[in-house]
């Protein structure tokens, strides 16, 4: 049993098949991983990600819940579902700690983790983020027409205390 | 000033006796002060970071088991949208009789450019 604690992903080679093997035992969404493709020419690295998203894929649906998976490349923004960083000093500092042997305390407390990661991990997270993603622009519309009213808000009574002086 | 040197508690229980003997090791009577036990000791470190883990988890499940489903069951956006655009509306419609009327200070002040451009006295 591990604390949920950032871990390197380390790649021998680019092939798929090497990719494939690299990732073979580790399923992100139960732990925190991360891979550093820093050093991966810029003409490479599309392959090279879309290796890992059909890789991930084939686990199964893939969703930043519990735990995220992390790629540093400078080259590229956005790919995908994939999440990437352009350097180390990006990665969230929540996951970056020390790792050592768990007391009693902290097994107990693991252990409640471990349960909380699991329930969430049951959860139709995708089916979620879905709906959340149809109905984000509505969303965005009534923050804009709050703000927008605020401002109206503001300027009335400002125009009444003149008409008062 | 004396010089301060950090020790942990057993190293200062070894040295129980012997104080005299550090001050002729060091110049400058060096005080012997005991190192704060929790700066060393990193285990609340990882207790810590569990406790937040444990509740980033469970507000993520709060999240998407319960709010994102109410939401979903009883979608209010729409109605939330028409209510707010009803009232900007009225509140525009507030903010123009303010601006039009003889009083309002636009008004006055599209009759002090007017009657500056025309050369008129303004009205008293």
């Amino acid at each position: 049993m591990r604390a949920p604690i950032l871990e390197e992903l380390e790649f021998f080679g680019l092939n798929p098949d090497q990719i494939e093997v690299a990732m073979k035992n580790k399923v992100p969404q139960e732990h925190p991983y991360f891979v550093d493709l820093h050093k991966v020419p810029a003409n490479e690295i599309v392959n090279v990600l879309t290796t890992i998203s059909d890789c991930l894929e084939r686990k199964g649906q893939y969703t930043p819940f519990p735990y995220p998976f992390y790629v540093i490349t400078p080259h590229l923004k956005e790919f995908s579902f994939l999440t990437l960083i352009p350097s180390r000093s990006q990665l969230p500092g929540h996951f970056q700690r020390k790792t050592k042997r768990l007391k009693a305390k902290e097994k107990s407390l693991l252990n409640k983790t471990n349960v909380q990661a699991k329930k969430l991990a049951n959860l139709n997270i995708e089916e979620q983020l879905k709906y959340l993603e149809t109905i984000r622009p509505l969303q965005k519309e009534l923050k804009e027409m709050t703000t927008y009213n605020a401002f109206l808000e503001q300027l009335l009574n400002k125009l009444k205390a003149k008409v008062k002086a | 000033m004396s010089k301060k040197i950090k020790l942990t508690n057993g190293q200062i229980k070894e040295l129980k006796g012997f104080e005299d003997v550090v001050d002729l090791v060091f110049e400058g009577n060096p005080e012997l002060q005991a190192m704060d036990s929790r700066r060393s000791n990193d285990s609340y470190d990882l207790y810590t970071f569990l406790e937040t883990e444990n509740t980033r988890l469970a507000l993520l499940h709060d999240f998407f088991a319960n709010r994102v489903k109410i939401h979903e069951e009883n979608p209010q956006l729409m109605e939330l949208i028409e209510e707010q655009r009803n009232y900007m509306l009225k509140l525009e419609k507030e903010i123009l009789t303010h601006l039009s009327g003889p009083q309002a200070p636009f008004q006055r002040r599209v009759s002090v450019i007017f009657n500056q451009a025309f050369g008129l006295k303004p009205e008293e």
